[in-house]
């Protein structure tokens, strides 16, 4: 047997006991990727709120933000296990999934904004001025031809 | 030509006019605006009915309902759902008094479902669920294992309920507690609302 082989299997060993266990994620890096992603969600649900409350179309927003806390649950269940790994990867997957979330959620808030304004001025500001200028149009109308046909009557009541 | 014969009639005329042109105006102010701002949670059998809920439990056995929820808090709202398992012995959460005063089951939650509902939307989640449980040599107790939700397995070590000879059942509470985020807290609290299944853990 050759002199190198011994050092060499021995090497291998050590490095195939203490590579995982260097690779394994602790109890704090899950517990820290755990609260990223937590923190991910909320942030995302207040964007997706705010566009909700301007009126915007969220559901497909919704749908993706659901995932994320589901993933985010399991997280949790992974981590109560003591499942580190799977706790950390779950995390990070929920957060992940999020990225771009809040961009996204702005844009249909200021797209609802802007639509929201275009409604108002044309449902609101229109149709009150709208109304308005019938009314008074009317009233104008009516004093005109009174002004214009009444007193022909009266000229042609007075030569009869 | 007696233009006070058309009086009455451009009256109208004008009235008609107005009233269609403000329709759009109309159509919001004359809403009547929202009063009741409350958010739902039901529980719905194997046929998306209120009936035909489990209640004699086998081991192993899988059983689904629906659980769901719905938002009239007039924005757009973070529910968890919390799931909680219990004998006749543990807490559960309070039924009566203003909502507001109610309490969750101080039991651990075994797991949470989160649920994010737009104003005046439902939302609703099929949930398929068994127990792995045995019965004690002396036939007093069931002992628990665990508790598989929608492919989720749920740690039930050291949850056990005895034998009611009153009621002959041995009896297990599977609860879903409805709590809400709240962004000015940045804290999930109880929203006062829960909804369960009764059981009983039969031998077979």
């Amino acid at each position: 047997m050759k002199v190198w082989v011994v050092p060499f299997c021995v090497s291998l060993l050590l490095i195939l006991f203490f590579v995982p266990a260097c690779l394994a994620v602790d109890e704090g890096q899950a517990r820290s990727a755990m609260v990223e992603a937590d923190q991910t969600v909320k942030d995302c649900y207040l964007a997706v709120a705010a566009a909700d409350k301007a009126g915007g179309n969220v559901s497909g927003r919704l749908s993706v933000l659901q995932d994320a806390g589901m993933l985010l649950s399991r997280a949790n269940l992974a981590f109560e296990k003591g499942d580190f790994d799977s706790a950390y990867s779950l995390a990070v997957q929920s957060k992940a999934s999020l990225d771009g979330f809040v961009a996204e959620a702005n844009s249909v808030k200021d797209a609802a904004e802007q639509s929201g304004f275009v409604d108002f001025m044309i449902n609101i500001v229109g149709s009150s001025a709208g109304t308005v200028a019938v009314v008074v149009g009317g009233f104008a109308v009516w004093f005109w031809l009174n002004r214009r046909y009444g007193k022909v009557e009266h000229v042609e009541q007075d030569e009869s | 030509m007696n233009l006070s014969e058309y009086k009455v009639l451009f009256i109208v005329v004008t009235a008609v006019v107005a009233l269609f042109v403000a329709s759009p105006v109309l159509n919001r102010v004359l809403v009547y605006p929202r009063t009741g701002f409350f958010s739902e949670m039901w529980l719905l059998g194997p046929s998306h009915k209120a009936e035909g809920y489990p209640y004699n439990i086998s081991r192993v056995q899988n059983y689904t309902v629906f659980l769901g929820i719905g938002n009239q808090l007039g924005y757009c709202a973070y529910y968890v759902v919390e799931v909680k398992f219990r004998n006749e012995t543990q807490s559960a959460p309070t039924s009566f008094g203003p909502i507001e005063n109610r309490t969750p089951s101080s039991i651990p939650s075994l797991f949470n479902i989160s649920a994010f509902v737009a104003d005046e939307q439902d939302w609703e989640l099929p949930l398929a669920f068994s127990f792995d449980y045995e019965v004690s040599l002396d036939r007093s107790q069931v002992l628990f294992h665990n508790l598989t939700l929608n492919n989720e397995i749920l740690g039930l070590e050291g949850y056990s309920t005895a034998w009611n000879g009153t009621r002959t059942v041995f009896f297990g509470n599977l609860m879903f507690e409805l709590w809400i985020y709240d962004a000015q807290a940045t804290a999930l609290s109880y929203h006062g609302r829960f909804v369960d299944l009764k059981f009983n853990m039969t031998t077979y």
